[in-house]
């Protein structure tokens, strides 16, 4: 019961925020999506930067400019997709589930991101 | 060192080394002793390796008193013991009986508060038997969730560097289960789950405050 209605709340934002990121595009000037914290207080990118533009790209089939916002999304998205998955089936895909959630694939993914956040404001700073 | 012990769903404690030796432990009890966070199995602690199972062999050729007792023993520790157990034959229905019946007292008495023992210290005795009320628990539950997707969601897809620390708390449940500690790994998870909630709320919270300032700025 709790359950179903965390999915249906879930399920319900993200089809909004998909029909809002369709319609407005982040990248024009003047617009009111929120712009990152820690890029306006820093001004160095969060390994989360750019997401909100790549998935306007994303959702305009721009895959080129979805690369450009926020590369780490053509892993991170995947990834996540997963992590759902074996989630969910958890009883019936017990071994998917122990290996995604064990310390060595969490410490993988930690350093990931970490290494996107340095590597992204070395590489490609704003 | 005094040891709470648990088995088969009974609980006897606190017991000493030597007492435990006498009491026919399988390799499947809990115990708890001052230092352990949680119950662990017998097996886990080496100083209580050998007296896992020593006098069983002894309670084999018995019929009555130690019939109920049978089914569980392990069927090795009887044949390593074998060699030794001769000179304890005759006294083997007496000394195992011993220690159960002392044990049964204190069983009763662990329902009730803890008060009757105060040689040593008070947080050692009010933790051992607050530990045995769900029985259940004893037999090892399901990992917590690590919440590492929701971790993940919130680290790459709110902008928000919080989720770094919610990544650690999933470090933190899996660590804790393994060492047997399943409650600290409940609250690690639980602790996690609301790192990444008070990520996304802040998000909400601050975004139209952003964007207010965004406004301002551009109409500047």
């Amino acid at each position: 019961m709790k359950k179903t209605i965390i999915t249906t709340i879930i399920v319900v934002a993200a089809v909004l925020a998909a029909a809002i990121y369709f319609t407005f595009d982040p990248a024009d000037t003047g617009n009111l999506f929120p712009k990152c914290i820690f890029v306006t207080l820093t001004g160095y990118q969060c390994p989360g930067c750019g997401t909100q533009r790549a998935i306007h790209c994303f959702l305009h089939g721009d895959i080129a400019g979805m690369w450009h916002y926020n590369a780490a999304l053509f892993v991170a998205i995947p990834t996540i997709l997963l992590y759902l998955y074996a989630g969910l089936r958890r009883n019936s895909h017990m071994r998917l589930y122990n290996a995604l959630n064990s310390t060595t694939a969490i410490v993988i993914i930690l350093v990931v991101i970490i290494s996107w956040w340095i590597l992204r404001n070395i590489f490609c700073p704003l | 060192m005094q040891y709470w012990i648990n088995q088969n769903g009974v609980q006897a404690g606190p017991v000493t080394r030597e007492e435990l030796e006498k009491m026919n432990v399988s390799a499947d009890a809990y115990v708890w002793c001052s230092g352990l966070e949680d119950w662990v199995k017998i097996t886990t602690l080496p100083e209580l390796a050998d007296v896992i199972g020593a006098p069983a062999a002894p309670a084999v050729p018995e019929v009555p008193a130690a019939d109920e007792q049978l089914p569980e023993q392990p069927a090795e520790p009887a044949a390593d013991a074998a060699p030794a157990e001769q000179p304890q034959d005759e006294e083997a229905p007496v000394i195992p009986e011993i220690p159960q019946e002392e044990e049964a007292d204190p069983e009763v008495v662990v329902g009730t508060p803890i008060e009757p023992v105060v040689g040593t210290p008070v947080e050692q005795y009010q933790y051992a038997p607050q530990y045995a009320a769900p029985q259940p628990q004893l037999e090892q539950p399901e990992c917590p969730p690590t919440n590492l997707v929701w971790a993940i969601i919130v680290t790459i897809l709110c902008c928000m560097p919080i989720g770094i620390v919610a990544i650690l708390y999933a470090v933190k449940v899996n660590r804790r289960y393994q060492a047997g500690d399943f409650k600290g790994a409940e609250r690690a998870s639980e602790t996690g789950a609301w790192w990444c909630i008070a990520s996304i709320i802040s998000g909400i919270v601050f975004s139209p405050f952003i964007s207010f300032i965004q406004m301002l700025v551009a109409s500047m």
